[in-house]
């Protein structure tokens, strides 16, 4: 057995060049391979970062339908509320959540002395959403809505536009309460103006505190959602799981129920990725069957001489076998070597989308950053390593059962 | 009361397809090799010498007869077998060496010990004896490559007897060395079958070389023309 490790090891530097060539080759592949799913994941998890921090959460609490059906007395009772903030006050010590944050959810029409437009209203707590959310950070004119304050709102910049709003200015909404077919309508001062990048924010939405909402619908307190962000997203998972069995009157969602358009873009791209990935791949591996057939070819008379030493059958298959895994193993090393390096760098510093002519890009209803950051776990990192040795000691069948058949003995005459 | 022969061929048919032609390398050859035989094969060429080699290691597989060695009928075994019966039973030197390239003159040598198994004290006792035996001291590390024609074969000779195999075959041993290298290499095959009792049976063109064979098989047309025990004075 050993020595026919040894011999295969040998066999592999007695062409050096070809032998450098081809690790060198798959190595890159490699490498290459894990700065696109670097980039493909850190991209998806920075979209998701980024649809999660634009009001929605990495996992939400809401009442049963309320995601597919909607409507304004599908609430959240103060009970289920109670019950569910009970619970994440509880994970907290087991998941790296950052912050809780209720909502409210309607619609309105909002007027000003010069014109009005339909929009949709969000019931903030702003000391909350501070913590879950960006829109803070994307206030580009006034502030946001202040802790305690009431009948105050932040509109997007489209809203503010159409309207032709100055901070300061009054804001009417009209809209139908919960429950009743009278419509109510509500003063509210503006206090900022948020620009997001996005049409569907921009253009229609409207910030208001959590007690103004609560007012202007008549909620009495029920919220529509409870929304949680987490410091790692691949918790999710786990806390939406642990959720059900713990809060089950109320729906535990995951952001890719509660986020359907951009779970099933992340889905798609990814799939693109690895369409890619497997050309990619498929290139390299003609390269690598190329080697170990030349080679098993060009030693045929080798084989034979093996054969007739007594060397069975399946030990020549091993020794073929046993080249790929060294080539294999050679190409995981400098791939790792040459990607990891690589894909730190793009993590730390990033890639910015400006280089490639890419500006202001959304895509599933989110702004995707300018600024493209490498993300690896070390599972993507050993799935892509298990590719490599699959597909080469796959590849490598075929050279090494032609070594086992070999024995041609007119080759040892000459 | 009969010994059991180390190789015995009955009724032997070995036929090559060249077009539409057939050609019939052994044609009903019957041959019986008995233990400490130093056996010369020849003919012209194109007699089956070379056949008549491979097909009594079951590198060749015969289109009809029996070939039996050391008592096992090799016709029967599988390809697995049979390299297991070679690697047991039989040593091969061939006309080009044949040499595994990427091990050194010792590891060469040693090989066929590795394969079967043996413990490494016992391992290095008979290399190093054979090495001595067959005059390649201080070559030990050498590759193939690093060697000349005639150590190569004295390489392929220590590879061969090891083992210490029932039966060494060899393919004209000598028809690649210089006269004096041959001389040398064929006194060191005929003293190993006097020490030992090595079974030898090698093919030749050369004269020099069927007039040291105990024994001269002439082969004609894949038939056996004659059969005859020299007379050493």
């Amino acid at each position: 057995m050993w020595i026919v490790l040894r011999i295969a090891w040998r066999n592999l530097w007695r062409n050096t060049r070809r032998t450098l060539l081809t690790t060198s080759t798959v190595g890159l592949g490699l490498a290459l391979l894990l700065l696109a799913l670097g980039l493909g994941d850190g991209g998806h998890m920075q979209m998701i970062d980024g649809a999660v921090r634009m009001g929605s959460g990495h996992a939400v609490v809401q009442a049963p339908g309320y995601q597919e059906q909607g409507g304004l007395e599908r609430t959240l009772k103060a009970d289920q509320t109670r019950a569910a903030r009970r619970w994440l006050e509880d994970a907290s010590r087991r998941f790296s959540i950052r912050a809780t944050a209720p909502r409210i959810f309607g619609s309105a029409l909002a007027s000003s002395a010069d014109g009005s437009t339909g929009v949709r209203i969000v019931g903030v707590d702003p000391a909350s959403e501070r913590q879950a959310s960006d829109f803070a950070g994307k206030v580009v004119k006034g502030e946001f809505l202040e802790p305690g304050a009431r009948d105050i709102a932040v509109v997007g910049s489209g809203v503010a536009r159409k309207l032709e709003l100055e901070l300061g200015g009054r804001l009417v909404l009209m809209g139908q309460a919960a429950g009743s077919d009278e419509i109510e309508s509500r003063l509210v001062r503006l206090a900022g103006v948020l620009h997001t990048g996005l049409d569907e924010h921009d253009q229609t939405l409207v910030l208001v505190p959590l007690e103004t909402a609560d007012a202007f619908y008549r909620l009495d307190g029920e919220i529509h959602q409870l929304a949680v962000i987490l410091e790692d997203q691949a918790d999710s998972g786990r806390l939406v799981a642990e959720g059900r069995r713990r809060v089950p009157a109320p729906a535990v969602l995951g952001w890719q129920e509660a986020l359907p358009e951009l779970y099933d873009y992340v889905v798609m791209d990814d799939a693109g990725n690895y369409v890619f990935n497997l050309f990619l791949f498929l290139l390299i591996a003609f390269m690598v069957l190329n080697t170990l057939l030349m080679s098993v070819l060009e030693r045929a008379r080798e084989f034979t001489l093996l054969d007739a030493l007594g060397l069975p059958p399946a030990s020549r298959f091993l020794m073929v076998m046993a080249e790929a895994t060294y080539i294999a193993a050679l190409s995981c090393l400098l791939g790792l070597a040459v990607g990891y390096p690589l894909h730190l760098y793009l993590a730390a510093r990033g890639l910015p989308l400006e280089w490639f002519g890419m500006s202001d890009v959304s895509a599933a209803g989110v702004v995707i950053d300018p600024v493209l950051y490498s993300y690896l776990s070390w599972g993507r990192i050993g799935q892509s390593m298990l590719l490599v040795f699959g597909l080469t000691l796959l590849l490598a069948l075929l050279p090494a059962r032609r070594a086992a058949r070999s024995g041609n003995v007119q080759l040892l005459g000459t | 009361m009969s010994v059991q022969p180390v190789l015995e061929l009955k009724e032997v048919y070995r036929i090559y397809r060249q077009g539409d032609q057939e050609v019939h390398a052994l044609d009903g050859l019957s041959l019986r090799l008995e233990a400490g035989d130093f056996a010369a094969v020849a003919g012209p060429s194109g007699s089956g010498k070379t056949t008549l080699l491979n097909v009594a290691a079951g590198l060749d597989r015969p289109d009809r007869g029996s070939v039996v060695l050391d008592g096992r009928e090799v016709t029967r075994l599988s390809r697995s077998e049979r390299a297991r019966l070679r690697l047991e039973k039989v040593g091969f030197i061939f006309q080009s060496f044949n040499l595994v390239p990427v091990l050194s003159a010792r590891e060469n040598a040693e090989f066929v010990l590795l394969l079967r198994g043996m413990d490494a004290a016992e391992r290095r006792r008979r290399v190093d004896e054979v090495l001595r035996e067959v005059g390649l001291e201080g070559l030990e590390h050498r590759r193939p490559s690093e060697l000349s024609g005639g150590q190569q074969q004295r390489v392929a000779v220590a590879r061969a007897i090891v083992g210490r195999p029932a039966l060494v075959l060899a393919d004209e041993p000598t028809a690649n060395l210089d006269t004096d290298t041959a001389l040398a290499l064929l006194g060191l095959m005929e003293q190993l079958n006097q020490a030992h009792g090595t079974t030898f049976l090698f093919s030749t063109h050369d004269p020099r070389v069927m007039e040291r064979a105990g024994r001269l098989i002439r082969l004609v047309d894949g038939r056996l023309e004659s059969d005859r025990r020299a007379v050493h004075s």
